[in-house]
């Protein structure tokens, strides 16, 4: 136990979870505050660029993410963060995977620092973490305050895609992860294992065509519940939004962000 | 050489005031006897002088004195010949026209809007940009007597006394009574005002009020007005016609009743004609006119159009021989020469000082009499002239950091910071040069408490409501700060409520003419008025001379 | 504009070129730099960079390229403001381009009023309506930094929209104004005005005289 190392990140909250999943942040919120995990939130921070260009490979794209990762570190060189936290797994994919670009093709670095002239150069290395990591990392700390029991509930972990791929930056063993099982395990709570937990569930084609998102999902969750599961949990708020087009108030099967779930274990006090 | 900021010669002059500043440090000028003062004033301010005016030739005030900028522009002749124009095809059949889209056009248009007027039978049409006005410049504030220690009484004893006791008291009891409204209508509409936390306005001093009444939208509180009700008038569906300034009324040949107007669409130079059960006349003030050969603060297109227009028709002008002078507008750089300095700058200790580093004034003495005093220096050869050849005097700031600490002047006057620091001054460390600005129209058409526009024997003409700073009566011979943004939204709003019913009751469409023009004509042949003078003039001309004595004219 | 002409120095953009023997329709209003009827874009002798600006409050040098863009093409929504929301969800739907924003930064480049556009930008899609309101109160609209966004967002548009959203459903309202129009409207003043407008000017002047001034003599 080293309650007395501190812990401290930089948060990144992303446009989502401010319009979205303001739950989610809450709870997530919360959930770090009582291990101990302290949070700053960037001052000025960036859309990460994953909503308008996921696809294309175009620099520009690059340009808001990169503005907040310099952000990231004029902090970081300030005071002792242990790196950057975010909760939407698409903001910790687009951040991660600008690093790894950016370190891989130093011309186009050149070029962003060139275009962004009013900024400092951006130095590489603000270590981009997600939520489950870092939960992942402390489950010692979990452990000692998480009170209450969920004996009642079988949980199924859906962890989408974007916490996995490409596998450069996933954060676990991108064909059969395991870290929020594990963590979930070590606080007693019974799993299910199915086979759909890293299936795509349609992601952003929910503005365009609904039925491949609606058809997507319903396999994910009536395997889920094949196999015994009455609480689906995610990471993501795009899942989630997803999943809620077939999981309903009063189904059998809930849908539950990890952090609420975890916050169930601690006591919300 | 760098024209921002300051030219080497005029450092050697700075040298100079900062030479005698520890002095003037200790000491205030001594305050001028009423003698004093009023030999000073009637020898140097426009207003008092004779040679600013003169007595009107023709039209329904004949033989009263007004400012001769004025009377050149009533005694001219027209844009347009009457008998060239075809007033058979009607471009807009409107139930109601409103002529100016500054703060009192809008307001108007809204007002007549929200009293059930459709809003496709309403019409604005405007000279510049919808909202290019004196309203967008506005930036102190706007009053209205609502904090519990204050009373709309108070605010009318305020409004009269610094109006010299001459203001109509109809108007006046009108602009206190409603102000509190209008304040009430603009945080309906989304108005940023400054507020405390709970939702209280947080309101400022104004000169010659006594009571705090400002309420302001930071320092530019006429810009977030113009926006907002803009925004609405294109909301609600309102049309606007744009760079169509009105050139004529027209009026009925049987009833003489104003019955619309004639347009110019200054792009394409073709007239249009509109008719209109009822027009609002609020084209604003006359600014560009350079009265005496001012500076000035207003807009483009401040050049007392509808003073014009609605002469011509019969209306009745009133204190048209006052002018408001701000003391202090900004002689150097070029770049912002006429722009207001406000009062504040010399109320927090900046002094005023000629070219050889004296005092001459007390910087808090009535607005005429400084202004009196700073023309004075310039005339006797004590002023700076600068690079481009404009007149000015020093006002040193840089002295109220010594006075009161530095870091006054970006708290107590951040606009005024960032106007100098654009131009490459820093008013913290140097003095700034400036010089009476011709700021505001006193006077105007007179009109009762509805907003109908009268003649001189008292009854309105029908057909004609006028709102705004083309309006004479509401505020006398001196119109007090923030006073007049709450008479263009009052009038305003009441011409459009009123302009509403009556367009309601006329049931039948009315005629049109220009018989009143022609009538007018008759008297400019009479008195021998030159074919070259006419009017209104629409736009100020600041091209260079050499380009006018060349210039050959083919389109 | 493909021409050379000579002028007085230090005259703004737009002064010279009235100098020059140009006269304006469009491209002037209030000549102070508070209506942004006068976008100009310009480069400087020796500097790669285009430069937006206002013709009235910049001055011009030496062997300036310059163009009046007295006007920045967009349409703007209609909407009635006591019906909507103050949230993001009402500003997409009006102006659904802001998702795009890049964080290029070009808009605040580009403010004449030295705006923090792009933070403004971001606090709207972080939906910190108030944050994005303030940012961008001083805004007069000249939309020279539409002219420059790759995301085509019609910015005066749209701060427009956020200030009026902010100032209708956000701001506290102020009960004493309330309170005094309810009086005025019930008939609270009228006896004390019809005595005060019966009074001649003698008295009238003894009142203002004699009236007290709010926090003492000035
Ligand atoms: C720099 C400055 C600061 C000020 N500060 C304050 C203050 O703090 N508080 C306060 O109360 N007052 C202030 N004033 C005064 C106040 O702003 C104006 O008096 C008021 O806004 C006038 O409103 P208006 O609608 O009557 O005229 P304007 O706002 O000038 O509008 C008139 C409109 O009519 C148009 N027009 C003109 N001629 C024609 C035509 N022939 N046909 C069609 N359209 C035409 C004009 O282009 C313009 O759009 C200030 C004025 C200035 C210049
Ligand atoms: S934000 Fe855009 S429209 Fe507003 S002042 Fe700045 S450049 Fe002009
Ligand atoms: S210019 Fe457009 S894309 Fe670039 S930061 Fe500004 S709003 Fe975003
Ligand atoms: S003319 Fe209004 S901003 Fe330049």
């Amino acid at each position: 136990m080293n309650y007395l190392s501190s812990l401290k990140y930089l948060y990144y909250p992303g446009c989502t979870i401010k319009r979205d999943a303001l739950e989610y942040e809450e709870k997530s919120l919360l959930l770090l505050r009582k291990m101990g995990i302290e949070l700053k939130e960037l001052e000025s921070w960036y859309c990460c660029g994953a909503l308008p260009s996921l696809a294309i490979d175009d620099i520009m794209s690059y340009v808001g993410g990169t503005r907040t990762l310099i952000e990231a570190q004029k902090l970081i060189r300030r005071g002792d963060f242990n790196g950057l936290l975010t909760l939407c797994p698409m903001c910790y994919n687009v951040l991660k995977r600008i690093n790894l670009v950016l370190e891989n093709d130093p011309d186009k670095l050149e070029i962003l620092t060139e275009y962004m002239e009013e900024e400092e150069r951006y130095g590489l290395g603000v270590n981009v973490v997600h939520i489950v990591e870092v939960l992942a990392g402390n489950i010692d700390r979990l452990k000692e305050i998480a009170t209450e029991k969920l004996t009642e509930f079988k949980v199924a972990v859906y962890y989408g895609c974007t916490l996995l791929r490409p596998k450069e930056i996933a954060i676990d063993d991108p064909e059969n992860p395991e870290i929020i099982e594990n963590l979930l395990t070590s606080l007693e709570v019974a799993i299910v294992d199915y086979p759909f937990k890293t299936e795509c569930c349609g992601s952003y084609h929910i503005l365009t065509n609904r039925n491949i998102v609606v058809d997507r999902v319903k396999r994910i969750v009536s395997s889920a519940l094949r196999r015994g599961a009455n609480i689906i949990t995610v990471v993501c708020p795009l899942c989630m939004y997803n999943l809620k087009q077939v999981v309903k108030e009063g189904n059998k099967l809930r849908a539950m962000y990890l952090s609420e779930l975890l916050v169930h274990l601690v006591g919300d006090r | 050489m760098n024209m921002e900021g300051y030219s080497p010669e005029m450092r050697k002059l700075i040298e100079i005031v900062e030479e005698t500043r520890p002095e003037r440090l200790r000491r205030k000028y001594r305050k001028f006897s009423l003698k004093e003062r009023k030999e000073l004033v009637s020898k140097w301010h426009p207003d008092y002088r004779s040679d600013t005016k003169r007595r009107l030739r023709i039209g329904p005030c004949r033989g009263e004195i007004v400012y001769s900028e004025i009377a050149d522009l009533l005694e001219a002749w027209p844009l347009i010949e009457p008998d060239s124009i075809d007033l058979s095809r009607i471009d807009y059949d409107v139930e109601i026209l409103v002529v100016g889209g500054g703060g009192a056009g809008a307001a108007a248009a809204l007002w007549a809007y929200y009293s059930g007027v459709k809003p496709e039978d309403i019409l604005l049409v405007t000279k510049l940009r919808f909202g290019d006005a004196n309203t967008v410049k506005a930036r102190t504030g706007i009053q209205a007597a609502d904090r519990a220690e204050d009373s709309p009484i108070l605010h009318y004893l305020d409004t009269m006394g610094g109006g010299h006791f001459v203001n109509k008291p109809e108007l006046v009891k009108a602009l206190v009574s409603d102000a509190p409204l209008i304040i009430k209508w603009l945080e309906d509409l989304g108005f940023i005002f400054d507020k405390t936390p709970s939702g209280d306005m947080i309101e400022y001093a104004g000169g010659g009020a006594c009571r705090r009444r400002l309420h302001c939208a930071r320092d530019c509180t006429g810009l977030e007005l113009m926006r907002v009700i803009k925004d609405e008038v294109i909301n609600v569906g309102i049309p606007v016609l744009e760079y169509s300034p009105a050139i004529e009324l027209l009026t009925d040949p049987e009833t003489s009743a104003v019955s619309g107007a004639i347009l110019l669409n200054l792009e394409t130079e073709e007239y249009l004609v509109v008719c209109a059960k009822v027009t609002i006349l609020a084209t604003g003030g006359c600014g560009r006119l350079h009265a005496v050969g001012f500076p000035t603060t207003n807009h483009y297109g401040a050049t007392a159009d509808g003073i014009v227009l609605g002469y011509r028709v019969g209306a009745k002008l009133r204190d048209m021989d006052t002018l408001q002078f701000h003391p202090t507008g900004a002689a150097w750089p070029e770049a912002i020469r006429g722009e207001l300095v406000p009062e504040k700058t010399r109320s927090l200790g900046g002094q005023l000082v000629n070219i050889k580093g004296e005092m001459f004034v007390y910087e808090l003495e009535p607005r005429d009499v400084v202004a009196s005093a700073i023309i004075r220096e310039c005339a006797e050869g004590r002023g700076v002239i600068t690079p481009t050849g404009a007149h000015g005097v020093w006002l040193d700031t840089p002295l109220i950091e010594e006075l009161r600490g530095s870091g006054t002047i970006k708290k107590e006057l951040p606009a005024l910071y960032r106007m100098f620091i654009r131009q490459g001054i820093d008013i913290t460390e140097d003095p700034i040069l400036v010089f009476p600005t011709l700021h505001y129209q006193n006077g105007g058409i007179e009109i009762d408490s509805y907003g109908r526009a009268l003649a001189p024997n008292g009854k309105p003409i029908p057909g004609l409501f006028v709102a705004g700073e083309v309006t004479g009566g509401v505020h006398g011979r001196n119109r007090l700060v923030g006073n007049s943004l709450a008479d263009i939204l009052v009038f305003g709003r009441r011409a459009g409520i009123n302009a509403a019913k009556v367009a309601v009751s006329i049931s039948s469409k009315p005629k049109l003419s220009l018989n009143h023009l022609k009538a007018y004509m008759e008297e400019l042949k009479r008195i021998g008025i030159p074919r070259t003078k006419r009017a209104p003039i629409l736009l100020p001309d600041y091209r260079g001379e050499k380009v006018l004595l060349r210039s050959v004219r083919v389109f | 504009m493909g021409k050379a002409y000579e002028v007085p120095e230090g005259l703004t953009i737009m002064k010279a070129l009235e100098y020059a023997g140009f006269r304006f329709i469009r491209g002037s209003g209030c000549r102070g730099g508070f209506c942004g009827a006068c976008g100009v874009i310009y480069r400087s002798p020796g500097e790669y960079k285009l430069r937006v600006g206002l013709a009235c409050q910049t001055t011009v040098k030496d062997g300036m390229h310059l163009a009046i863009l007295p006007y920045s093409p967009m349409v703007k929504p209609i909407y009635r403001i006591d019906k909507l929301k103050p949230d993001l969800g009402t500003i997409l739907k009006y102006f659904p381009e802001i998702v795009r924003c890049v964080s290029c930064n070009s808009c605040t480049k580009a403010c004449p009023q030295d705006l923090e556009v792009m933070e403004a930008i971001q606090a709207i899609r972080q939906n910190d309506i108030a944050r994005a309101a303030n940012l961008i109160f001083d805004c007069i609209m000249c939309g020279l930094c539409s002219t420059r966004c790759p995301a085509d967002i019609r910015h005066p548009y749209l701060f427009q929209l956020v200030r009026r959203l902010y100032g209708k459903h956000l701001l506290s309202r102020a009960r004493h104004v309330e309170l005094r129009v309810k009086e005025i409207v019930e008939g609270r003043w009228e006896a004390e005005f019809s005595k005060l407008m019966k009074m001649s000017v003698e008295e009238l002047r003894k009142l203002y005289t004699e009236r007290k001034i709010e926090g003492g003599e000035k």
